[in-house]
């Protein structure tokens, strides 16, 4: 069984937002609903200043407290490590919104919290997910953690990574190249 | 009759207000409510835990009669109970218009999260209903040996499940101004406020109507004295409690906690916190009650009052201030500054009135549909027993 991960690189990120245009389109997502959002943030003094640009989404937690709080198991931690939502359970009750320390949910018409899926579809076919594949600058790679071979690993091994508020204990599956 | 006649005529009003609101909410969902991705609890939420902690409340001093034997109560249990009931059923009417898929709701049954205290506290709250049902069947039917038995279950059913409601909030992790470890102790602490501010203005409302007999309102009036001592105390509690959260939070370093407490010291917030809060919960019963001595009941009456609004706004400014703090993400990111929007929209307010007016519905339908007053079946129980009665016809020995 395949443990995912995803290795985004920020620093290479134009902020063009392709990646939430096409994870819209692919998921055929409701107008103010979105799986995927890019951080701005200025940095410095003009005339030094910079914009600093992050990707955030559903950060998929090994430790995920949505799931801790969900009374029905609605949502729920599948063995390859993807934060699912089965729609039937949910009873709407907003718990998992409040208690996810990154914002990734958004309600739908329907009053369900819906968020990031990782496209397990397109991962379990060895395809990157619309927001990968669409990128001009491969800011995001997912892939394998247990497999040493995988893509993800070896670049992983090349760089200082980071995880976005580990502090909150949740242990993300997303990792930031420093 | 006629002043009953005004009370059914404003609550079926509120009602049916309420009901539009409701039906406006079931129409279109979150749009029309003051909830947002950013703070997904909105009022209905304060409104659900009022409710319910009013009937916690209303428990805790019945169980006073039959779990702590202060039967001075006596008189009250039977009325308690109805009250409760009522509030209970209403505060779950709150939360079902709150929860977006409602009828999914048969999957705590059928797919249980042990880890999730929503579980727990739906498990509690509704075998609390179910005992507080069975409870006063026996009370109306004046069955001492079995409400002996059942009341104090109903008691530790009634804490367990508001303790748990706080950990509903105390433990949402992300959000610094809810996870305290002694909110589940606050929210057992303010129930009990709650109820006796209920009481107090029952006991007002009884004492004045003409449907009441004249026993059971003599019974009713050797009450204010150890009622004002009880709020009194327990408001001195409270008000230690908030101090020492004062002090914790703006000199502690939880994320989100010390600027939700700005909210109040001097944001967004900060009117209604000092004037419905701290005045209305706490300033003015304790003047009223310290001052009005020589007419308890009406001081009593208007602390009630005075209780119940601030309490309510106390549970929307607890709901809004825990996420109107935007989490701190990306420190320095636009999102993290600045303060998430909050408001309660009409279709929220009506359905709160639908609260309020169900409540006092159900009420008075009690009162027609049963004998809510003591007399008969002390007598019969004590003549049977020849038990000992005291002057004001309680028995002190059971
Ligand atoms: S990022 Fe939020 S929604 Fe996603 S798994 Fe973690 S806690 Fe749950
Ligand atoms: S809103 Fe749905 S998914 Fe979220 S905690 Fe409630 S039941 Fe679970």
């Amino acid at each position: 069984m395949a443990r995912y991960g995803l290795l985004i690189d920020a620093s290479k990120c134009t902020g063009c937002h392709a990646c939430s245009v096409a994870c819209s389109m692919y998921n055929e997502l409701e107008e103010e609903v979105t799986y995927n959002r890019l951080e701005f943030i200025e940095r410095g003094k003009y005339p030094h200043a910079v914009m600093e640009i992050v990707p955030l989404q559903c950060m998929h937690c090994d430790n995920p407290p949505c799931a801790t709080v969900c009374p029905t198991n609605a949502t729920f931690k599948r063995e390859d490590g993807i934060v699912s939502i089965d729609e039937n359970k949910c009873i709407g009750c907003k718990a998992c919104m409040t208690a996810c320390p990154y914002d990734a949910r958004n309600l739908n018409e329907g009053r369900i919290p819906e968020k990031c899926r990782w496209c397990p579809e397109m991962l379990e076919n060895g395809k990157q997910p619309a927001c990968s594949s669409t990128c001009m600058n491969e800011v995001r790679l997912f892939g394998d953690l247990d497999d040493p071979g995988s893509e993800i690993n070896k670049k992983m091994a090349q760089h200082e990574v980071k995880q976005i508020i580990p502090e909150k204990g949740t242990q993300p599956r997303i990792y930031y190249i420093k | 009759m006629l002043k009953q006649k005004l009370w059914i005529g404003i609550s079926a009003l509120l009602v049916l207000i309420g009901m539009a609101g409701m039906i406006n909410i079931f129409l279109h969902g979150e749009h029309v409510m003051g909830t947002t991705n950013y703070v997904p609890w909105g009022s209905l939420i304060g409104a659900y835990v009022f409710f319910v902690a009013t009937s916690t409340g209303l428990t805790f001093i019945s169980s006073l009669a039959h779990t702590f034997k202060v039967h001075k109560f006596d008189v009250l249990t039977k009325r308690m109970t109805l009250a409760s009931i009522a509030t209970l059923l209403m505060g779950f009417v709150m939360i079902g218009i709150e929860l977006g898929n409602p009828l999914a709701m048969v999957y705590i049954i059928l797919s249980p999260n042990f880890t999730a205290p929503i579980f727990w506290m739906g498990l509690l709250y509704s075998f609390y209903l179910a005992l507080h049902v069975v409870e006063f069947y026996f009370q109306l039917k004046g069955d001492h040996k079995k409400i002996n038995v059942i009341s104090p279950i109903v008691l530790a059913v009634a804490v367990a499940a508001q303790s748990t409601l706080g950990a509903v909030f105390g433990m949402a992790v992300a959000r610094g101004y809810w996870n305290d470890a002694y909110i589940s102790i606050y929210f057992i602490l303010l129930a009990f406020i709650s109820g006796l501010a209920f009481v107090s203005i029952m006991m007002f409302l009884m004492s004045k109507a003409d449907v009441i007999s004249k026993k059971t309102k003599d019974q009713i009036s050797q009450l204010p004295p150890v009622m004002s001592k009880m709020i009194l105390g327990l408001l001195a509690a409270a008000v230690f409690f908030n101090v020492w959260k004062w002090i914790y939070t703006l000199s502690g370093n939880v994320p989100g906690q010390a600027d939700a407490a700005m909210l109040m010291a001097g944001g967004a917030l900060t009117l209604p916190y000092w004037l419905l809060e701290v005045g209305f919960v706490f300033v003015v019963p304790i003047v009223l009650l310290l001052t009005l001595k020589k007419q308890q009941g009406l001081a009593l009456m208007l602390s009630g009052l005075s209780m119940l609004i601030g309490i309510f706004a106390m549970r929307m400014i607890m709901v809004f201030a825990g996420q109107a703090i935007p989490l701190n993400i990306i420190p320095g990111a636009e999102s993290a500054t600045g303060l998430r929007e909050f408001s309660i929209t009409w279709s929220e307010w009506a359905t709160f009135g639908f609260g309020v007016g169900g409540t006092i519905l159900i009420y008075i339908l009690g009162e027609k549909l049963f004998n809510l007053n003591l007399e008969d079946d002390h007598h019969t129980e004590s003549e049977k027993s020849g038990e000992k009665m005291t002057n004001t016809g309680y028995k002190y020995a059971r």
